[in-house]
């Protein structure tokens, strides 16, 4: 080494010098990352300029130019707020991931959630803000308007306001109008019922092997199954709010996964759609394999172009009625963390995400107008028919805010659904001779004892 | 640099082996560092957790050892977990071990084209499990996939694969075998380092090739043939990707290995004190069958030194 020698870095030096760094850059990393949110940045950027406030979106890649859509429509309209989305990266874990966040005290002001069990848990828990006070202060909001009475169980949890519904979604049946043409098959009638369902799956399932053709396609598990069971009549959960009992053995639930399960293995007019690509559902009706699928208005932007590419001609009916007509009606939340500095900012933005943000959400991912009105209905139907989809898919979905039912919530759900739940519907639909009746029957107990165990609000 | 080193206060005090060790340690501090943070200390707070219930949204609360007394509990999948594990470990293992060995020693010569079969041998390792395990699916896929195609070809009937109980685990088992690619470099490793003068020997002695492997090869390779299965055990008893990429644990719990169980308990259900007792059931299972393959060792691997 040359130079000065009394200034120059000795060896030693170096090393010690390479110690410290290492163990600065350790301790760096373990030290938990500053949030834009803490008291003093945020009272700090408040006097330099708007608000911050920090959103995780959905993650997947459908959602974020909708998302980012609303976000950027929301911070152009105003100037004394700026929502800045904090993206978690891959498509699945959302929840899980938030409550990591929660554990380590990082989480955002909001974030988008399914208006299900995953959203109620962190309601039990305690991590969420009521709004019940913003709505009180505020002399515009009408209830009934903006919180749809068919989803006020959703956002009306343990006495208090949590969100506001800010994206919805139904179940219909999608049909390739084709094949039913080449079979000579009527095209389905609002009012038609499973009898009729079964006979046009019948009639349109052909052929053998890599080839056949099956009328009907979904995937079998017991989220979707419970679309039947209601049509049926029955319910897994006694009521919406933490429900107290489970009855997965009842009649009408053995009844409607029987039914189902005969179109599997009786008639044969069906396969789980894992059959045909475990890693992509749908595959089977987007291929041209599958007469009718029930599937959600969420496929929609995806499947129009690509099923024009096809030549195909397709539309979406109601779902067949058996003791009743009704779907599954989605509706999400964009919920307030209790850690937030900001929840009058907060709610600005889901009120705004709840209205002006919903041309945005149909538009770019073809959801239900959450306002439902004769002017939202008129933006859909229009929506709907410049897609060139019809005559029954507007009504399809949108009848689902008159006869539509939403998803109960239990914090009990995920652990009853794939500890229970999904090896009996394994079980049920991927061997053939399972006893739908002794099945459901074997896995009651152990689903109510969770519901028991975990069901409740602490 | 050694003039103004010469200088600085407390060198006198320090001898040349303690300065030695002191410059060790620094110079592995940054693996001590992280070996102390992210693995040991990790450990210490499972072990902690797992005599908790936490759910991670509320605090912990102790239970004792009821994390681990409860997993005889017939409602939970401990046993049918573990039973899934051991079968691939005891199946999967040996034709892993077997089937490496087998094409380490077909490539062990040197010609043309060796380079190129032992890169295709080994390509497999290369590619993410995950793509692997989806080109896995769409080839056992009923409706289109190449398995069934090529039945229906020769008139054979048709399989469920990943979505019949029964077949699910074997083909794990298969998926397993098409990653023999790091096993067999070791192999390779291993049967290159045996001298050429024993086979020599033992030709000249009228030996022919297979009691040449059996007397000559297997025993000079034992070791490596020991680290190959210790660590193919340790790999297999977590086995998690491809599972939980194909089948999710199912049918029917048919693929529910223990790694993959305590997955859904910790991070699916959040029972983070359940999922830890069953990390340290795991790693204890682990630590035993290790120890009990390095007490079996020493009736069959062959150190030369010794």
């Amino acid at each position: 080494m040359k130079g000065n020698p009394s200034s120059a870095m000795t060896r030693r030096d170096m090393l010690k010098l390479l110690g410290v760094g290492t163990s600065a850059a350790y301790l760096a990393a373990c030290a938990p990352a500053v949030a834009p949110s803490d008291a003093g940045e945020q009272a700090a950027a408040a006097d330099e300029g708007p608000i911050t406030l920090r959103f995780a979106p959905w993650p997947g890649a459908p959602s974020r130019e909708p998302i980012k859509a609303v976000v950027d429509a929301f911070n152009d309209s105003q100037d004394g707020i700026f929502v800045k989305e904090e993206e978690m990266g891959g498509e699945g874990n959302h929840y899980q991931k938030l409550k990591v966040r929660a554990a380590a005290n990082e989480l955002p002001d909001m974030a988008f959630m399914q208006g299900s069990h995953d959203y109620v848990s962190f309601v039990t828990a305690g991590l969420l803000h009521p709004i019940d006070d913003m709505i009180e202060a505020d002399p515009t909001f009408v209830r009934a308007e903006r919180i749809p009475p068919v989803a006020e169980s959703i956002f009306h949890v343990l006495g208090q306001t949590w969100g506001l519904p800010n994206e919805a979604a139904a179940f219909g049946m999608y049909y390739n109008k084709t094949m039913f043409d080449e079979a000579g098959v009527a095209y389905p009638e609002p009012g038609w019922t499973w009898d009729d369902f079964l006979e046009k799956a019948i009639a349109l399932t052909k052929g053998e092997g890599a080839t056949k053709q099956y009328g009907f396609i979904q995937n079998y598990d017991a989220f979707r199954s419970m679309v039947w069971v209601r049509t049926n009549g029955g319910r897994y959960f006694d009521s919406d709010e933490f429900p107290q009992t489970i009855s997965v053995d009842s009649a009408p639930v053995v009844d409607a996964i029987q039914f189902l399960q005969d179109l599997v293995w009786t008639h044969k007019v069906s396969v789980a759609e894992g059959q045909f690509a475990a890693a992509a559902g749908g595959i089977g009706f987007e291929t041209g394999r599958v007469a009718m699928n029930m599937e959600g208005n969420w496929r929609i932007p995806g499947w129009v172009p690509r099923l024009q590419d096809l030549g195909m001609e397709w539309d979406v009916a109601p779902l067949p009625e058996q003791a009743a007509q009704t779907t599954w009606l989605s509706v999400d939340i964009t919920p307030i963390f209790a850690i937030t500095e900001y929840p009058n900012e907060c709610y600005e933005f889901i009120k705004f995400w709840n209205k002006e943000g919903q041309p945005y959400m149909l538009e770019l991912w073809a959801r239900l107008p959450v306002i439902p009105n004769e002017e939202t209905r008129q933006l859909w139907v229009d929506w709907i028919d410049a897609k060139g989809i019809g005559p029954l898919a507007a009504d399809a979905f949108w009848n689902a805010w008159d006869t539509g039912w939403v998803m109960p919530l239990t914090p009990a759900w995920p652990e009853i659904n794939g500890e229970v739940l999904g090896p009996a519907w394994e079980e049920i639909f991927q061997v053939e001779g399972a006893e739908v009746a002794r099945v459901l029957e074997s896995i009651q107990p152990r689903a109510q004892a969770i519901l028991d165990e975990k069901g409740q609000p602490s | 640099m050694g003039a103004s080193s010469r200088f600085l206060p407390g060198r006198q005090r320090l001898s040349k082996q303690a300065r030695e060790n002191i410059k060790g340690y620094l110079f592995i501090s940054p693996w001590l560092l992280g070996f102390l943070l992210w693995v040991l200390g990790p450990m210490v707070a499972s072990l902690v957790i797992s005599f908790t219930e936490w759910d991670i949204l509320t605090p912990p609360s102790f239970v004792g050892f009821e994390n681990y007394t409860k997993l005889l509990d017939p409602n939970v999948y401990f046993l049918k977990a573990l039973y899934n594990t051991i079968y691939i470990t005891a199946i999967g293992v040996p034709l892993q071990v077997i089937l490496a060995l087998f094409v380490a020693q077909f490539l062990n010569y040197r010609g043309r084209g060796v380079n190129l079969f032992r890169t295709i041998f080994y390509l497999p390792m290369v590619t993410p499990i995950v793509a692997s395990a989806l080109v896995w699916l769409m080839i056992f896929n009923p409706e289109f996939g190449l398995a069934n195609n090529l039945l229906r070809v020769l008139n054979l009937p048709e399989q469920r694969w990943f979505l019949d109980p029964d077949l699910s685990k074997p083909l794990i088992v298969v998926w397993m075998l098409w990653h023999i690619g790091g096993s067999m470099v070791i192999f390779l490793g291993g049967l290159q380092s045996v001298p050429e003068s024993l086979y020599d020997a033992a030709e000249v002695d009228g030996a022919g090739p297979v009691r040449q492997f059996f007397s000559i090869t297997l025993p000079l390779i034992s070791p490596v043939i020991f680290f190959v299965i210790t660590t193919s055990i340790i790999g297999t008893f977590q086995v998690f990707t491809v599972a939980f990429i194909t089948t999710g644990g199912g049918p029917i719990r048919s693929t529910l290995f223990y790694v993959l169980y305590l997955y859904q308990n910790a991070f699916e259900y959040l029972r983070m004190g359940f999922g830890s007792g069953l990390a340290w059931v795991l790693f204890v299972i682990i630590l035993l069958v290790t120890l009990v393959q390095f007490k079996l060792a020493d009736r069959w691997v062959y150190y030369e030194v010794s």
